[in-house]
């Protein structure tokens, strides 16, 4: 629904607006040290885009238009329902234009486009509102970051959630902001916690049901991890899930969710824990990326990284509950549901961070239920009852898998695949019909040493022990398709580079995926087969969006190149159409 | 101690006031930095602001990012950074307020960083430091052509000899205030440090 300008209201207002569209305004905001800028040349750029309703967000899992969710709507499915693009006209694709960002470093973000607006992040928490047809900047924001800030992984940013008037950003001195969706002017910002505490955001915030919900990024600094939900409207925190519970020992499980052994000596973990307490306020579990909501059940779905310090047990005794863990809580209490932990007390950084997907599944009886999909940086897609939590199946190894959960010695032990292998930090996507999850995959083993035990260094890095790489290594990556109603791997595409960034699947028959080199291409979903591609200046290791915009179909991706494994930065966004 | 005598000179400022008004987009800023500039006076006696020697074990400061030299005076101060040859910014940090710590970062942080000299130009050892710093993902922390960024230092033309130095503290556990800093620096093959310092600072 459009908002159009009222014109005739006229008079003062009417000529205010006018100048306000028609020139370029600086608009410093002096008592928070803000500054956007708003370049509206006509009257219609400066009313978009319209309010946007909770029933739309709700609901965007239909929405055949725009792309409403950082990963396309609330089931996290990445799968969009616009079809002109498909398996036969994919080959006409071409470029419609580039959108150029102010700096050049790491894109990891998912555009959100809505109205004819299209929303973009930079690293270091840069915010673009560009014409979704044209490429025309609407306006940006640059955000003041605060003297002290603790990255382990990158100055990225995954991108923003909309909800009413507003825009919202978290930021790496872990804020987040509230922008007038039109404008960009600063509505609030707050202080989530603590950066000297090495707590930060790179995740994209999600709004629903008049809430932001929110995750921390900082477990190789030993902080306690956490999911916020604030006030859409006011920025007041409603609730807080503390990802590392009181009570964090859990059930002394001697083996992982797929039935490997971990080694643990729990006797001495034991009596670790008689000496020591409970390790939950410095045990990490990181939420790098959007849960998953099923609003109609208010249940919040999402996955919890590793616990601090990564690879060191001693000075954690007890299952490190819920670490590498899919939890599930109540959308609006926060409180506890359910959950299912991968790896016990993990002593490989094998933490959980491609985003939760809810889609139905067959269990082990061949009825379908609703389900929860989560790719694992251990090579393995688990696929869950969304009801309790309790793993269904997970599929056969997506990578080459070597000494899995052997413990890190002082000479170091090679491990395959390596804290940057497996799914990693890509988000999915699935395709429905086919049934079939889409995972991106790096084949990179690393090597692991552990020397000796330190203690909790009040916000320093804190790992536990060393990881370094190998000769010859990484080996390159895969796109797979597994059938996640039995857990077998349909199909493969081999890429000579670890794939980082994520996936994108259409209604078309075509999943959209970039690599490292630059190539971004698009191929048949039920085969695998690669119909198109083209090739940008960076590396694109960013998920890409797709949207309608006047009976026309785009696709959208960022191509900005990625710190963790060094691909090529830039500077830009690519849009596609035919 | 020279040091203690410096610091009985100096005027207690009132940076703390002055601090109220950081988040401004307009230039109060301008009596803040006067003082810091004056502070640093104290500083630039040992962290030269001219041409720094490659065997220098003092580092250059200048330019350095802000969140790593603050987090450095901190530490100082409460002791957890505290290595024998640490001993004077062991004393100066003490009388340092935390709103004169991060008005310090701030103003060092925006200086120019000063040239070493010589810069190594020996390729072998330079390409040696460079495999080791790609399989050791230094890059991953220490981005941006090895600049940084915040609490993460910039190491790009760093004084070699400083850099070798600080490995080897991390590694003993003599410098302690970043565990896992000194967990990834044990991964590096011993006969790898001074590569790695040299390649780090010849990087252009």
């Amino acid at each position: 629904m459009r908002v159009m300008p009222d014109a005739n209201r006229g008079g003062k207002l009417e000529r205010a607006r006018r100048f306000r569209n028609s020139h370029a305004l600086a608009i410093c905001l002096v008592a928070f040290g803000y500054c956007a800028t708003t370049l509206a040349n006509d009257a219609t750029t400066g009313a978009r885009p319209a309010t946007l309703s909770q029933e739309r967000l709700t609901s965007a899992a239909k929405d055949q238009a725009d792309f409403l969710l950082t990963h396309g709507n609330y089931e996290q499915t990445r799968y969009h329902l616009a079809d002109r693009i498909n398996r036969d006209t994919v080959k006409n694709l071409k470029l419609a234009w580039t959108f150029q960002v102010d700096l050049t470093e790491s894109i990891q973000g998912a555009p959100i486009v809505y109205d004819g607006v299209m929303y973009l992040t930079t690293s270091y928490n840069h915010l673009f509102a560009v014409d979704a047809k044209t490429g025309k900047e609407l306006w940006r924001y640059k955000h003041q970051m605060g003297p002290t800030v603790m990255l382990c992984c990158g100055p990225n940013n995954r991108g923003v959630t909309v909800l009413g008037d507003l825009v919202y950003m978290a930021t790496l001195d872990a804020k987040l902001v509230a922008l007038n969706a039109r404008t960009g002017a600063v509505v609030w910002s707050k202080q989530l916690a603590d950066p000297v505490k090495g707590y930060s955001i790179t995740a994209a915030p999600t709004a629903v049901d008049g809430k932001i919900l929110i995750g921390f990024a900082g477990a190789e600094y030993g902080i306690r991890g956490a999911l916020k939900a604030l006030d859409a409207k006011t920025g007041d925190e409603l609730w807080t899930f503390y990802t590392t519970p009181e009570n964090s020992v859990g059930v002394w499980a001697t083996h992982d969710a797929t039935g490997l052994d971990l080694h643990r000596d729990i006797a001495a973990e034991k009596a670790a824990l008689a000496k020591r307490g409970d390790p939950y306020k410095t045990l990490g579990g990181s939420i790098w990326q959007n849960p998953a909501i099923d609003v109609a059940n208010r249940r919040v779905y999402f996955v919890v990284g590793n616990p601090s310090p990564d690879l060191d047990g001693n000075v954690r005794p007890g299952d490190n509950l819920y670490t590498d863990s899919l939890v599930s809580i109540d959308l609006d209490t926060g409180k506890y549901v359910c959950h299912l932990q991968y790896i016990p007390h993990d002593l490989w950084d094998l933490d959980s961070v491609s985003p939760a997907v809810l889609t139905p599944v067959k269990d082990n009886d061949g009825r379908t239920v609703p389900g929860v999909l989560h790719g694992g940086k251990s090579g393995y897609l688990y696929v869950h009852d969304a009801k309790d939590c309790s793993l269904i199946r997970h599929s056969e190894p997506l990578v080459k898998v070597e000494n899995e959960r052997m413990l890190p010695t002082k000479e170091g032990v090679v491990v395959r695949p390596g804290p940057n292998g497996g799914v990693s930090a890509s988000p999915l996507a699935i395709d429905p019909k086919l049934g079939l999850a889409f995972a991106l995959t790096a084949e990179m083993a690393a090597k692991y040493s552990f020397y000796k035990s330190t203690e909790y260094p009040h916000g320093k890095l804190w790992l536990g022990g060393g990881f370094k790489g190998l000769p010859g290594e990484p080996v390159g990556g895969d796109i797979v398709a597994i059938d996640y109603n039995t857990g077998k791997i349909r199909w493969t595409v081999k890429k000579p580079l670890p794939m980082f960034g994520g996936l994108l699947a259409t209604a078309g028959g075509l999943i959209f995926a970039g690599e490292g080199s630059g190539e971004f291409g698009a191929y048949d979903s039920s085969t695998g087969k690669e119909l198109w591609s083209y090739k940008t200046d960076a590396g694109v290791n960013a998920p890409a969006s797709t949207y309608m915009l006047d009976g026309k179909q785009y696709v959208v991706v960022g191509a900005g190149g990625n710190t963790q494994l060094n691909y090529p930065r830039g500077n830009k966004y690519y849009v596609f159409t035919y | 101690m020279a040091a203690r005598e410096i610091l009985k000179t100096l005027p207690r400022l009132g940076l703390a006031t002055l601090i109220g008004l950081a988040g401004v987009c307009a230039t109060p800023v301008l009596a803040q930095t006067q003082d810091a500039q004056q502070k640093a006076a104290v500083c630039a006696a040992c962290h030269v602001t001219g041409t720094v020697q490659s065997s220098s074990p003092i580092p250059i400061l200048w330019g350095q990012n802000e969140g790593y030299i603050y987090l450095q005076l901190r530490d100082f101060k409460n002791g957890v950074r505290a290595t024998p040859q640490d001993a004077t910014m062991n004393a100066l940090a003490s009388a340092m307020s935390d709103d004169e710590m991060h008005a310090m970062a701030k103003y060092a942080s925006a200086q120019p960083w000063p040239q070493i000299d010589p810069v190594p130009t020996d390729a072998a050892p330079i390409k040696q430091g460079a495999t080791a710093a790609a399989m050791g993902d230094c890059g991953g922390c220490h981005f941006n052509g090895w600049r940084g960024y915040s609490a993460n230092p910039r190491l790009r033309g760093q004084s070699p000899a400083y850099l070798a130095a600080t490995i080897r503290q991390f590694r003993s556990g003599a410098r302690a205030n970043s565990p896992g800093m000194a967990d990834m620096l044990r991964a590096l093959d011993a006969t790898d440090i001074e590569a790695v310092a040299a390649y780090l600072s010849a990087v252009k």
